[in-house]
């Protein structure tokens, strides 16, 4: 068990290495750079002007010097300054990310409150019009794109009773209720399309284990119907849930862009998006990293309490 | 070679085939309401969009500006208008070639490209599993939508663009899941018997493991088309994609749909009942499929690593 | 305060002004007007000529200190879909609300009645063509955290409008036409800013009206490296920035603001009638449009409102609608490296069915394009619609028969267009005139539709190596700025505007003919702008026009809308109704001081 952890723990940089070298690659391959776009707005591009301004954001060093400035600060936990705005960025970096996070786990909170009654509902009543009935609602919840949904939700009330979800944000430390309430309803949005995961995984995981001989024998024992579903039944369930969890965590963290962007609320997403229209080189740099290292975190934990269930599953 | 033929000929204990039979379709209709219904649509969505400018369509020119102006859905225009004074109708026709082609696209690709890389990674183990897995790590952990947003931009707008950022965002996720089924079946005595007979790498991999992760595969591919058509329309909605005019579904519920949602209620209606219903049609074959297929799937779960 | 003759005079003028229009002073911005704007009389040689007050909250007559007209108190609520890039009032122009709000400045300049109104000046005199005095007031004071809340004297001024060659160097947004022509500022006294200029400049007054001539704190830029771009506050305006988050900032009224005396009658001694402006940065446009309706912003301008969301807001109960003239020009820049044949250009000139384009992009409410905008044409500054029309008349008969005779297809196999999604007026105009011209012209025509950052990218493309484009055709939009009778329209036809970096308009271009042209248009720009009278102002613009109407070039001006809409809660009360359309681009033309909310 050990050795496993450690192997995967050491993999841990080298993958969020190869992250930031992509991250690198890829926003730098982008047409127009920060330099340009500040003068270019205002019509102006001479070579002067764009040297002073390169000079200041540090794109005039040669790219691999200037990966190499970023990961010897990025080491020491200092981002830098936005190229776009020239404002720290870990600060801002950190209130989003734990505004992110919030987001995810309200998110999963409702995922599951949602998905495991259905899946279970469903796995009990297997094949019956109760089961196609639930499965097609938490398919529908997957099928709508949640940027219309979310438009719904917030446009609706506004024209039908004056009313919007979108209040003026409020952070943790200001105001914790208003702050979650905030959170509320973007997490349901998230939450609809992510439950119908749960909900097939609960219901195949516990039809599988409905039948499994296990079970069986249990049954043949005696024991009562509750107790065979339930402890033997959902213990298999939740291994393979956990890992969907793991995942839907990790896409929210990395994929909630939409979902802030229509709610206003200001978490990695948003500023990851935004930093790619400025070309903000240094920022999307810290949002790419940041992302990835907490969605490498969640799976590796994930993944841990899976082998340590399964043996079998140490590959 | 003789022996080989000869060998798969008798059907080694514990190969299993896959049977395409017609007695297994019926037996899919009679298990899968649901599912058959949604077969049954997307032929019809596939057929609306191959003909979508057929005469018995009726459509008209969907980038054509005309004059009526946000009209609502009347006698001429069955979807009524948008801001353009294009027919809504026709829009939302011509609107599924798009979003069908980065679904069909994009499910070639990464499929593909994922059950190759599965195959290889989980059979070959050690030094082509560790290369393919990290890479596929490195690419897992990347924000996906940020991803997808920076490659369509780079790569200029355009379906071509979309399609090649959805597809490598889905690479990985599939050749993970392919891997998983890999392992398991690595472990059977018919790949055992195989080697020892002597078939190359390549031949196990293809000819015996392909077939029986086969339904594997499908459910999969299922999946992945309604995702990658959903993932269109949030680039879309992101302002990467299809350029504003052209007809999508996407397009189709960006900025003129929720500006003028109160007053033109037809403009968000349809185009977003024909993406939902387009998704949802192949989410529930695809969940369907995998009812039908998931006892020969235990053991490869998805979402394992 | 102390009462010099020039206040007295001032005040004396004023009441007898209002004794004569009988209506007294007006509560809208043309407020300014009465007794905080001197009027920018005649006789002074300002630019503005001052005209009756317009309705509003009347006054008895001459009386100068008069009841305010407003209620004191309340937060106004708007919001924006990103944030500021920057606070810097000498650098970032995009943001004209922060120097409106933070900052003091000599004047600020009023287009619907095009009064002068003083902020810090008392008075203004063009003493020859090429020197402008003002004299600033007394007492004026820094806010209270700003170097210590000192005075600020003509120093200030000086340092101030002096940054700007400095500021370029940081990637200023502040174009050179509107400061290149200031030579140097002398300060004779401290409360006297003498003003000497390159050359005679007929915009100089409405031009130092921009929000852009801030008046910062020298010790404030100083002790941050030069520059302000993260600094709230460093000036002595009304209103001190208290917060600046991602989320939003907001805005608290300045205890420490001087008074203008003689006080306006719409605003009190003690400063601006709102406590607090609250701005949300809220990325979706419609979710901005949901919250307005749902009465938690009181603000809908431009961006977020055309005439249909406009008739449907105005049923709405509690919310008002203006509709005010539109200030945009759109305009289709030729890559003048490429289209040297006179006969092209013709071409695509009359490919063009201007009148579907304003039925269908505008709804018919639509004007075509002068290039200066109507308000201007109206006096003079500009062609008239009916003479516009005929210029522009849509024949594509024979701009099909210029194209071939002219081997068109040979030169532009296929035509290029580069638009952006972010506003779809671009995207929407570019796909229109796409279809036009391959209809009309029979030519293919591919568009190419990028991101905001690639677009400007393309644009300025080329002009270091003075190569062509990686385009053909590339549509512009400009909300006008104040100066100059339309600037902003005509800049993109002149080198010294944006006609050099987007058009490849440039005097010492590789291509003759075009390096001859530019050199002519910026020759028919210098003699406009420099032209101090205004009724030969007024020909040599318009000569300027029709060249450009004769030559088919350097670019071809496109319909442009011909309204605004705003859309603003009931409790906003004095927002200004002809000009809110200029609060948006680098215009700054806002005065903050007027507006009021009631409950």
């Amino acid at each position: 068990m050990r050795t496993y952890i450690l192997r995967r723990l050491a993999l841990f940089p080298v993958t969020l290495l190869g992250v930031s070298i992509l991250s690198f690659a890829l926003i730098r391959a982008l047409p127009a750079d920060a330099a340009t776009i500040r003068l270019g707005a205002s019509g102006s591009a001479c070579e002067e002007c764009i040297a002073v301004v390169k000079k200041e954001l540090g794109l005039d060093k040669s790219k691999p010097e200037q990966y190499l400035i970023w990961l010897g600060n990025a080491l020491r936990g200092d981002f830098g300054l936005s190229t776009a705005t020239r404002r720290e960025i870990t600060p801002e970096l950190r209130d989003r990310f734990f505004t992110t996070l919030q987001l995810g786990l309200v998110t999963i909170f409702f995922t599951l409150a949602i998905g495991v009654p259905i899946g279970a509902l469903s796995a009990v009543r297997a094949h019956s019009v109760s089961d196609y009935t639930a499965r097609f609602f938490s398919i529908l919840g997957l099928s709508v794109p949640n940027f219309w949904l979310g438009t719904l939700v917030i446009y609706l009330p506004a024209y039908w009773w004056g009313w919007t979800p979108v209040k003026q944000w409020r952070g943790l430390t200001e105001d914790p209720v208003t702050h979650f309430a905030l959170l509320v309803l973007p997490a349901l949005v998230l939450a609809i399309g992510a439950s119908a995961y749960v909900a097939r995984i609960v219901r195949s995981s516990m039809i599988e284990a409905l039948y499994a001989d296990y079970v069986r024998t249990a049954r043949a024992k005696g024991l009562k119907e509750q107790s065979v579903v339930w402890v033997h039944v959902f213990r298999n369930a939740v291994l393979t849930l956990l890992t969907v969890i793991g995942l839907q965590f990790g896409l929210i963290l990395g994929g909630s862009i939409v979902i802030e962007q229509l709610f206003g609320i200001p978490g990695m997403g948003s500023m990851a998006a935004k930093a790619v229209a400025d070309r903000d080189h240094q920022t999307i740099q810290a949002t790419t990293v940041t992302i990835a290292a907490s969605f490498l975190t969640v799976t590796l934990i994930v993944d841990v309490l899976y082998a340590w269930a399964d043996p079998r599953l140490r590959v | 070679m003789a022996t080989e033929a000869q060998a798969g000929v008798l059907a080694v204990p514990g190969q299993r085939r896959i049977d395409f039979g017609l007695g297994k379709v019926r037996r899919f209709a009679r298990r899968q309401p649901l599912g058959t219904v949604s077969a049954f649509v997307i032929a019809g969505l596939v057929l609306m969009a191959v003909f979508a400018d057929a005469p018995f369509m009726r459509t008209t020119d969907p980038k054509e500006f005309g004059s009526d102006i946000l009209v609502g859905p009347s006698a001429d225009h069955w979807f009524g208008t948008n801001r353009n004074g294009q027919d809504l109708y026709s829009r939302v026709v011509y609107g599924a070639r798009p979003s069908l082609m980065v679904g069909i696209a994009t499910v070639l690709i990464s499929v593909v490209g994922g059950t190759v890389l599965g195959l290889l990674a989980g059979y070959l183990g050690r030094f082509v599993d560790t290369l393919i897995s990290r890479l596929a790590e490195v690419l897992l952990s990347f924000p996906a939508i940020l991803f997808g947003l920076v490659v369509a931009t780079w790569l200029g707008p355009g379906l071509r663009s979309v399609i090649i950022a959805i597809s490598i965002i889905f690479t990985p996720v599939i050749m993970r899941i392919i891997r998983g089924g890999v392992l398991v079946e690595r472990q059977r005595m018919y790949v055992e018997a195989a080697r020892v007979i002597g078939c190359s790498e390549a031949r196990v991999m293809f000819r015996h493991i392909l077939p029986n992760i086969g339904p594997l595969v499908i459910v999969v591919a299922s999946t992945t088309l309604p995702a990658a058509i959903l993932a269109e329309s949030a680039l879309t909605f992101l302002g990467v994609g299809l350029p504003l005019g052209e007809p999508s579904w996407g397009n189709d519920l960006g900025p003129q749909a929720r500006a003028y949602f109160n007053t033109a209620w037809w403009l968000a209606v349809f185009p977003g009942l024909a993406l939902s219903l387009t998704v949802l049609a192949f989410n529930l074959l695809g969940d369907a499929l995998r009812d039908e297929l998931d006892p020969r799937l235990r053991g490869s779960g998805l979402g394992e690593r | 305060m102390e009462s010099t003759y020039w206040s007295r005079y001032w005040r004396a003028r004023i009441r007898r002004r209002a004794f004569l229009a009988g209506t007294g002073m007006a509560a809208l911005g043309a407020a300014g007007l009465s007794v905080g704007c001197g009027g920018g009389d005649d006789d002074k040689g300002g630019k503005a000529t001052a005209t009756a007050p317009q309705g509003g909250a009347t006054q008895p007559a001459g009386s100068p200190t008069a009841a305010p007209a407003g209620k004191r108190g309340g937060t106004m609520r708007i919001a924006k879909a990103s944030p500021d890039t920057g606070l810097d009032p000498h650098i970032i122009v995009t943001n004209p609300i922060h120097p409106a709000k933070a900052y003091s400045h000599l004047w600020t300049y009023q287009p619907s009645t095009k009064t002068v109104c003083y902020d810090l000046a008392l008075e203004h005199e063009q003493v020859d063509p090429l020197t402008l005095r003002v004299k600033i007031r007394q007492g004026v004071k820094f806010q209270a955290d700003v170097a210590n809340g000192r005075e600020l004297t003509a120093e200030d001024i000086a340092y101030s409008y002096t940054r700007f060659p400095v500021a370029l160097t940081k990637g200023s947004q502040v174009n050179q036409i509107q400061w290149g022509w200031i030579d140097k500022i002398e300060t004779p006294d401290k409360y006297t800013v003498v003003i000497k200029q390159k050359n005679p400049f007929a915009s100089n007054v409405i031009s130092l009206g921009s929000s852009a001539f801030a008046v910062v704190a020298k010790e404030v830029v100083e002790a941050n490296g030069g520059d302000l771009m993260k600094v709230m506050n460093a000036g002595s305006g009304p209103y001190r920035m208290v917060k600046r988050e991602p989320t939003g900032t907001r805005y608290e009224r300045n205890p420490n603001y001087f008074q203008h005396d003689p006080p306006s009658p719409t605003y009190v001694k003690e400063g601006p009638y709102i406590d607090a402006w609250e701005e949300s940065i809220i990325p979706d446009p419609a979710t901005i449009k949901a919250k307005f309706i749902a009465g938690e912003l009181d603000v809908l301008t431009v961006v977020n409102i055309d005439r249909l969301v406009a008739d449907e807001l105005g049923r709405e109960k509690g919310i008002k609608v203006v509709k005010g003239p539109a200030n945009g020009h759109l305009i289709m820049q030729f890559d003048n490296f490429k289209w040297t044949d006179k006969r092209l250009r013709q071409a695509i000139w009359l490919a063009i069915d201007r009148d579907a384009f304003i039925k269908n992009l505008y709804l018919g409410e639509g004007l075509y394009g002068g290039p200066t905008a109507s308000e201007f044409a109206k006096e003079g500054y500009g062609l008239s619609q009916e003479e516009l029309k005929k210029l522009q008349a849509f024949n594509p008969g024979d701009a099909k028969k210029l194209w071939q005779e002219a081997s068109g297809s040979q030169t532009f196999p296929t035509i290029k267009m580069v638009t952006q999604r972010a506003i779809p007026i671009f995207a929407t105009a570019t796909e229109f005139v796409a279809k036009q011209l391959e209809q009309n012209l029979g030519v293919k025509v591919e568009v190419e539709v990028v991101d905001p950052a690639t677009y400007v990218a393309r644009a300025v493309a080329g002009f270091a190596e003075k190569a062509p484009k990686p385009w053909d055709l590339f549509i512009a939009w400009e909300l006008s700025l104040q100066t100059i009778p339309d600037y902003n329209a005509l800049a993109h036809y002149v080198p010294v505007g944006y006609g050099a970096i987007f058009g490849n308009l440039r005097p010492d271009s590789p291509k003759s003919d075009t390096a001859a042209f530019a050199g002519r248009m910026q020759q028919l720009w210098n003699a406009q702008a420099q032209e101090l009278n205004q009724e030969a102002r007024k020909q040599k613009v318009q000569e300027l026009v029709r060249v450009i109407h004769q030559e088919y070039g350097p670019a071809v001006p496109l319909p442009v809308p011909e309204f605004a809409y705003a859309a603003f809660r009931d409790r906003v009360k004095n927002y200004p109704e002809k000009d809110f359309m200029y609060a948006n681009a680098g215009t700054g033309l806002f005065r903050v001081h007027d507006i009021w909310l009631d409950a």
